[in-house]
C-alpha cells in the first residue's frame, strides 16, 4: 500500500472524449490512429489521475502530439531505446508544474532531456523553498511501458504551490 | 617551386578573385521526379502522416528545403522516406512546444560497408552549436572520418548550408554533410614542372563537380604543399559579392580535429559558411575550402578584414586545434588561446616551485652530508611535483581570462612583426592591440598582484609575465608553421634548481608532443631524443621530468665534449600517447628551423622579431629515437634553404647518400676506449694476450662489436641481450670475431668451440645445468646478474642497463675478503655506473676511467663530421662526400683516418694526462674526480680564451688552425678559405678548445701562467 492515496479523477472519461476530437482536429496525426494514441496514453502509459486533474485539455492534447513525433522519430532511428520522452509544463503562474520523462528504473541518466530534470527541480522549486513560497512534489514511476516494442518506463514529477493553513497550532 | 615564387603568389593572393558561381557544379539529378513519387508512395504506406499532408511535407522536402542533388541521387528511397517522416515526427514536437525555434532536425545515415554517411541537422549561422545533436557532429566526423586519412582510406566531405528555411514559421537553416570514401586514379602523373597533376590524384566524384577554376585554384595550391611543411592558405575575394573563400591545404595526418577548429575560428570572427569541402588526394594532400559570409546585422568587424585574421589564425590553429582554451564556451581569441596554451605549458616547467621555505632549508642542512641531501631530495620532489599540476595551472588560466588577455598583449606588443606590408594595412589582431592600452611590466605585474588574492595563482601568473620577458624569437607571428617554437634567454632558471646556466634555450609547443632543446655553448652539438611513454602515468611522469632529464643530458654531454669546438647541447621530444613519434620529430626540427633561418617570404616565412640579434646555428645528433631521421632533417634544412650549413646540421647521416661518417663502421667509440685500455697495460707493462677480460654489450652493437675486433685478450665472458657466453679457457677469438664480423649476438656462438668449463645460457633457457653442477632457472635473470658472476683482470662495459652497477649493489662487485672482481675498468657504455659505484670501487684500488672520457670518440668523429659538412660547398660537399658508386671517394677515405687519427690522439693525451695527474697527487684523488675536474677545466678555460683576444692574433690563429682541422680538409679547400666559410663562432670555439685541450693535455691541471706563455709562444709554429 502507498503510503499516500491517489484521488480518482472522475472526468477522466469525459476529458479523454474531448482530447481525442481536439487530437483529430489538429491533423498532425493519421485519423484512424489517433483513438488509438489517446486511448494508449490514458489507459496503458499509467500516468496517474493526479496529471489528468491538473491540466488542460489542451496541454494534454499537445503531450500525446509530442509522444507521437517521438514515436515517429525512434521509428525513424529503428531503434526503440531512441523513444525518449520529454514532456513538461510549468504554468505561467507557477503554480503547477509538470515533467514526464522517460527513464531506466535505478540508474541516473547521463545524456538526453531528463539527465537535468531533477537537478532543475531541486533548483527551480525545492532549493528556494521558504514557508511563504514552496512546493509539494509528487513523483512515481508508471506502471505501463512506453510503447509495445520499448521498454523504457516513464517517470513522472508533479509540481504544485502549496497553499498552508495561516495559523499552526501551538 | 621555390618559397620565393610561392611567397609572390601568396601576396599576389590577397587580391585574387573569383567569379560568383560556386567553385563545384552539383550534378543534376535525372532521376528526382520519378524518386520523389516513389518516396511518396514509401511515406504513405509507413501510415505516420495523415494521408492529406504526405504529398506536401514530400514535396517540400524536395523543393524547399534547399537540398541538392548529390542527397537524392546516393540515398535510397527507404532512407528519404525514414528522413521525411523524422522531419514530421520532429516538426510535432517543435509544434506542441509552441517555439518553432526548437524544431531541431537530427538526420543522419551511415551505411554499413562505411561508403557514404549523411547528416543534416538544424543549424543557426555563425554560431557553434552547444547543445543538441548539432554540436557534436563536426567533432565526430573528425574523429571518425578525417583525422585518421590515409591515401588508401580517406573521405571526402561536401557539407552546405541548405538555402530555404525549414519550415513556413521557423527560420532556421539546414546543414548537411555529406562523406563518401574517395577512390583513386592507379597511376599518378607528374606534370613538367615536376609537381603533381591533379587530375592524376584526384576523385573521380570529386573531378566530375569541381569546375575548372577549382581544378587550377587546387592544382596550385597543391603543388605548394608538396614543397612545404605547413598548411597554404589562401583567400579568394568573390567579384560582386562579400563573399570570401579561404582554401587551405596541408599534408594529410598533419593535424587532427582541424575542420571543427575551423568552425569555432570563422564563428569566433561572426562569419557563417555556405558551403565547406574536405578533399584528399592520393598523394597525400588533403583541400580544405570554405565559402564565408559575414552574419547580417552584426557588429563584429567586417570580413573584408576579418577573413586576413582568420587567415592567419589559421595557421595557429593547424598547429593546436586541440587547444582546450580555444573552445566555444571560452572568451579567448585563437591566438590569445595559443598563447594561453604555451603559457599553460611553460609554467608546468618552470614556476618557482622550491621558493623561500626551501632556500632557508638549504642553508641549515648541508647538501654534502649524504642523510641531508636525501632529505632536501625528498623535498624539492614533493615540492615540484605537488605544488603545481597542470590542471591547477590550468583552472587559473581559466579563471582570469582579463589578465590572461593582458599577458597576450604585452606578449604581443614585443613581438607582433610590424613590417612595411603591415603598416599599409594593420590587420585586425594588430588594430585589437592597438585598442586596449599595453600595460608595462610593473603596471601588469601590480594589476595581477591586485586583482588575484591567491598566493598560488600570483606565482602562476607572474610565471607567464617571465615568459614574456625572456623569449628572444619565436615563430608565433609566422604565417605558416606546424609548431611554435620559442627561443628562450635562459636567465629565468633558478640557481638552486639548474646550477651551471645554459647559453640557450628553445621551446617547442606541437598539437602531439611538447620539446626542448639546451645548449651550453652558442656553438654545440647534442643528440635528438624522443621520450616515449608506455602508459599514462609514465607519460605523466615524463612530462614533469621532461626540462630536467632534458637539462641533465646536455649537462653530461658537455663534459663530454671538452675537447671538440661544440660544446654541450641535448634536445627532447615527448610526444603525446598514441601519436606518432616520427611526425612530432619532423614538426620538431621544422619549428625550429622557423627561429634559425631568417624568413623572406612574405606571407609565408615573414621575418620576426628577434631580440637575440646574432645567427644561431644548432647541430643535431641521432639519440634514442631518432636514429632514422637524421637523413631527413639535413635534406629538410637544405630545402628551408640552409644553404651554407644543412650538411652540418645532423650528424649520423647515412653515409652513402648524405656524407656521413657512421661511428660502427670505422669503430669510432671503440678506437678511444682502446686508448685507454692501451695505455693501461702500457703503464703496467701487460701482456695483452695475459689479461683476462669480460665484457657487456654483445658482438651485435657498435661497441660490442669492434671492441671484439680490435683487442687480442682473452676474454672469459661476453653479456649481452640474447644471454651470456663464458669460458674460462678463454672465449674462442676466432668465432667471437666471426659474430662481430656478422653483428650478431652471442646466443650465434658455436658451442662446439667451448672448452669443457664454457657454457652458453640464452635468456629464453630455462632450467639449465652449468659445467660446474650449478642450476639456472632462469635465462633472463641469470643474464641480468651475470656482471656480478666473473672476475677477471679487465671490465669493458660496451652495452647494458644504464646504472646498472649502482651504490646500492656496488658491493656485489668485490668479494668476501675485499678484493674487487675486476683490477681495470674501461667505461664503454654511458652510465653503466653511477658516479657513487665509481668512486666505491676506486676506494678499492680498482683503476677505473669513466664514460665521458673513455668514450668520446664517437663525439669526436661527429664534431668532425660537421666541420666536413661547414668547410665544403654544397658542390665540393656532394662530389666529394657522397659515396659514387657505392664507393667513397679517396678524400673520404683520408678523411676519415684523419678522424681515426685524431681520436686516437685526443684519447692518448686525456688518458696521459689523467695518469700522471693520479700519480702526481699519489692516489689522493680518484680518476673520475680527476676527469670531472679536467672536463670543468677545460670547459672554463676555453670559455676564458673564447673571451681573450688570443683568437684576433692572426699567427697564433693560423697556426692553431692548421693543426686543428683534418690535414685533407686544409690540403682541399686551403686555410685562407676555410677562414672564410667556417662561422666566426665556430673558428672561435675550435680555436680556444683545441689551445684549452692540448695545453691541459701537455701541462695538466696545475699548469701554471708561465706554462700557458710556453705553449701560446709556439702556437704560431
Amino acid at each position: 500500500m502507498p503510503g499516500y492515496t491517489t484521488p480518482v479523477f472522475k472526468d477522466k472519461e469525459e476529458q479523454r472524449a474531448k482530447l481525442q476530437s481536439t487530437v483529430t482536429t489538429k491533423g498532425c496525426i493519421l485519423c484512424e490512429l489517433v483513438a488509438n494514441e489517446v486511448q494508449w496514453f490514458y489507459a496503458h502509459l499509467g500516468i496517474d489521475d493526479t496529471y489528468f486533474r491538473n491540466e488542460s485539455v489542451d496541454v494534454i492534447a499537445d503531450h500525446i502530439l509530442a509522444l507521437f513525433g517521438t514515436k515517429i522519430l525512434a521509428y525513424t532511428k529503428r531503434d526503440s531505446s531512441k523513444l525518449v520522452i520529454d514532456l513538461e509544463r510549468i504554468d505561467e503562474q507557477g503554480n503547477t508544474a509538470t515533467f514526464i520523462y522517460t527513464s531506466p528504473p535505478g540508474k541516473a541518466v547521463t545524456e538526453g532531456p531528463n539527465a537535468t530534470v531533477e537537478s532543475r527541480i531541486d533548483e527551480q522549486f525545492l532549493g528556494v523553498s521558504t514557508p511563504e513560497r514552496c512546493y509539494r512534489l509528487g513523483t512515481y514511476r508508471s506502471t505501463g511501458p512506453t510503447s509495445s516494442t520499448a521498454n523504457q518506463q516513464p517517470c513522472c514529477y508533479f509540481m504544485s504551490f502549496c497553499r498552508l493553513p495561516m495559523q499552526a497550532m501551538a | 617551386m621555390t618559397e620565393h615564387a610561392s611567397a609572390r603568389d601568396a601576396a599576389h593572393s590577397l587580391l585574387q578573385r573569383v567569379k560568383n558561381v560556386p567553385g563545384y557544379t552539383t550534378p543534376i539529378f535525372k532521376g528526382k521526379e520519378e524518386q520523389r513519387a516513389k518516396v511518396q508512395n514509401a511515406v504513405a504506406t509507413k501510415g505516420f502522416i495523415p494521408r492529406e499532408l504526405v504529398a506536401n511535407e514530400v514535396q517540400w522536402f524536395y523543393a524547399h528545403l534547399g537540398i541538392d542533388d548529390t542527397y537524392f541521387r546516393n540515398e535510397s528511397v527507404d532512407v528519404i522516406a525514414d528522413h521525411i517522416l523524422a522531419l514530421f515526427g520532429a516538426k510535432i514536437l517543435a509544434y506542441t512546444k509552441h517555439d518553432p525555434s526548437k524544431l531541431v532536425i537530427d538526420l543522419e545515415r551511415i551505411d554499413e560497408q562505411g561508403n557514404t554517411a549523411t547528416f543534416i541537422y538544424t543549424s543557426p549561422p555563425g554560431k557553434t552549436v552547444t547543445e543538441g545533436p548539432g554540436a557534436t557532429v563536426e567533432p565526430r566526423i573528425d574523429e571518425q572520418f578525417l583525422d585518421k586519412s590515409t591515401p588508401e582510406r580517406c573521405y571526402r566531405l561536401e557539407t552546405y548550408r541548405s538555402t530555404g528555411p525549414i519550415s513556413s514559421t521557423a527560420n532556421q537553416q539546414l546543414r548537411c554533410y555529406f562523406l563518401s570514401r574517395c577512390t583513386f586514379p592507379n597511376a599518378a602523373s607528374v606534370r613538367p614542372d615536376g609537381t603533381m597533376d591533379i587530375r592524376s590524384v584526384s576523385d573521380p566524384i570529386f573531378l566530375e563537380k569541381a569546375s575548372e577554376n577549382t581544378l587550377e585554384i587546387y592544382q596550385k595550391i597543391m603543388s605548394a604543399v608538396e614543397s612545404r611543411r605547413g598548411p597554404v592558405i589562401e583567400v579568394f575575394e568573390v567579384e560582386g559579392t562579400r563573399e570570401r573563400r579561404l582554401v587551405i591545404g596541408y599534408k594529410m595526418g598533419g593535424t587532427t580535429s582541424f575542420f571543427s577548429a575551423l568552425s569555432n575560428l570563422y564563428h569566433y570572427y561572426s562569419l557563417y559558411s555556405t558551403r565547406k569541402y574536405v578533399e584528399h588526394f592520393s598523394n597525400g594532400i588533403t583541400i580544405v575550402s570554405l565559402y564565408l559570409n559575414p552574419i547580417p546585422n552584426s557588429s563584429a568587424p567586417p570580413i573584408e578584414h576579418s577573413i586576413f585574421q582568420v587567415m592567419k589564425e589559421v595557421s595557429l590553429l593547424y598547429c593546436l586545434p586541440d587547444n582546450p582554451f580555444f573552445s566555444p564556451a571560452s572568451a579567448h581569441a585563437v591566438q590569445d588561446a595559443a598563447y594561453a596554451y604555451a603559457g599553460w605549458i611553460f609554467a608546468q616547467h618552470f614556476c618557482n616551485r622550491l621558493g623561500q621555505a626551501y632556500l632557508q632549508l638549504l642553508t641549515v642542512l648541508d647538501e654534502t652530508n649524504p642523510a641531508h641531501a636525501d632529505v632536501l631530495g625528498g623535498i624539492k620532489r614533493r615540492f615540484r611535483e605537488e605544488t603545481f599540476t597542470r590542471e591547477s595551472i590550468a583552472q587559473t588560466i581559466h579563471a582570469h581570462p582579463e589578465l590572461i588577455r593582458m599577458l597576450y598583449i604585452n606578449f604581443a606588443m614585443t613581438h607582433y612583426p610590424q613590417d612595411e606590408a603591415q603598416r599599409l594595412m594593420p590587420t585586425l589582431s594588430y588594430q585589437r592591440l592597438q585598442t586596449e592600452r599595453p600595460l608595462g611590466d610593473q603596471e601588469l605585474r601590480d594589476r595581477i598582484r591586485r586583482t588575484v588574492q591567491d598566493k598560488q595563482e600570483v606565482a602562476v601568473l607572474e610565471a607567464l609575465l617571465i615568459f614574456n620577458k625572456h623569449v628572444l624569437k619565436t615563430n608565433f607571428y609566422q604565417p605558416t608553421k606546424v609548431a611554435l617554437s620559442f627561443r628562450l634567454a635562459p636567465e629565468f632558471l633558478p640557481e638552486v634548481e639548474y646550477p651551471n646556466k645554459p647559453f640557450g634555450l628553445f621551446f617547442v609547443i606541437g598539437n602531439e608532443f611538447r620539446g626542448f632543446h639546451i645548449r651550453f655553448k652558442d656553438v654545440a652539438r647534442g643528440g635528438i631524443r624522443i621520450v616515449r611513454s608506455r602508459n599514462k602515468e609514465n607519460y605523466s611522469i615524463n612530462q614533469r621530468m621532461l626540462f630536467d632529464e632534458n637539462y641533465a643530458l646536455a649537462s653530461t654531454q658537455s663534459l663530454k665534449n671538452k675537447d671538440i669546438p661544440e660544446g654541450g647541447a641535448k634536445g627532447t621530444i615527448l610526444p603525446s600517447l598514441g601519436a606518432n613519434p616520427r611526425l612530432c620529430f619532423e614538426k620538431y626540427v621544422d619549428a625550429m628551423l622557423d627561429l634559425l633561418i631568417p624568413g623572406q617570404s612574405p606571407g609565408i616565412k615573414e621575418r620576426l622579431v628577434d631580440l637575440y640579434g646574432k645567427p644561431e646555428i644548432l647541430f643535431f645528433g641521432p639519440d634514442e629515437g631518432t636514429a632514422d631521421m637524421m637523413d631527413w632533417a639535413a635534406l629538410h634544412a637544405r630545402d628551408r634553404g640552409a644553404e651554407a650549413w644543412w650538411k652540418s646540421f645532423t650528424t649520423g647521416k647515412t653515409a652513402s647518400t648524405l656524407g656521413g661518417v657512421p661511428h660502427d663502421v670505422y669503430g669510432m667509440t671503440s678506437l678511444s676506449v682502446r686508448q685507454y685500455v692501451l695505455g693501461i697495460y702500457k703503464q703496467l707493462g701487460l701482456r695483452e694476450k695475459d689479461v683476462t677480460k669480460v665484457q657487456t654489450g654483445g658482438p651485435d652493437g657498435d661497441l660490442g662489436s669492434n671492441e671484439i675486433l680490435l683487442s687480442s685478450d682473452r676474454t672469459i665472458a661476453v653479456i649481452d641481450g640474447s644471454g651470456v657466453l663464458a669460458d674460462p679457457a678463454g672465449i674462442n677469438r676466432e668465432e667471437l670475431v666471426r659474430l662481430a664480423r656478422a653483428r650478431v649476438p652471442v646466443a650465434n656462438f658455436d658451442t662446439s668451440k667451448l672448452s669443457k668449463d664454457g657454457y652458453l645460457v640464452k635468456v629464453e633457457d630455462q632450467d639449465v645445468k652449468l659445467p660446474s653442477g650449478e642450476m639456472i632457472v632462469d635465462g633472463t635473470d641469470f643474464r641480468n646478474g651475470a656482471h656480478f658472476r666473473f672476475k677477471a683482470d679487465l671490465f669493458v662495459p660496451c652495452g647494458g642497463r644504464p646504472e646498472a652497477v649502482n651504490i646500492s649493489n656496488v658491493s656485489a662487485l668485490v668479494d668476501a675478503e675485499g678484493k674487487p672482481h675486476f683490477k681495470y675498468i674501461v667505461e664503454g657504455a654511458n652510465l653503466f655506473f653511477t658516479q657513487q659505484a665509481r668512486l666505491a670501487l676506486e676506494k678499492r684500488k680498482v683503476v677505473l676511467f669513466k664514460d665521458s672520457s673513455a668514450n668520446k670518440g664517437g663525439v669526436t668523429s661527429s664534431s668532425l663530421e660537421v666541420l666536413a659538412g661547414l668547410a665544403l660547398t654544397t658542390e665540393e660537399y656532394t662530389n666529394l662526400m657522397v659515396f659514387k658508386g657505392g664507393k667513397p671517394s679517396a678524400f673520404y677515405e683520408s678523411y676519415v683516418r684523419d678522424i681515426q687519427a685524431k681520436i686516437t690522439e685526443n684519447a692518448a693525451a686525456e688518458f696521459a694526462c689523467i695518469w700522471r695527474e693520479h700519480q702526481r697527487l699519489g692516489g689522493a684523488k680518484t680518476r673520475t674526480a680527476i676527469s670531472d675536474e679536467l672536463s670543468q677545466t677545460l670547459n672554463a678555460l676555453q670559455d676564458e680564451l673564447a673571451r681573450s683576444d688570443l683568437f684576433d692574433d692572426v699567427p697564433s690563429r693560423k697556426g692553431v688552425m692548421r693543426r686543428a682541422i683534418p690535414q685533407t680538409l686544409v690540403d682541399k679547400v686551403g686555410i685562407e678559405e676555410l677562414e672564410r666559410r667556417l662561422p666566426e663562432a665556430y673558428q672561435r670555439a675550435l680555436f680556444s678548445v683545441w689551445v684549452a685541450s692540448h695545453f691541459i693535455y701537455k701541462y695538466g691541471v696545475q699548469a701554471s701562467s708561465v706554462d700557458f706563455f710556453h705553449f701560446a709562444r709556439d702556437l704560431a709554429h
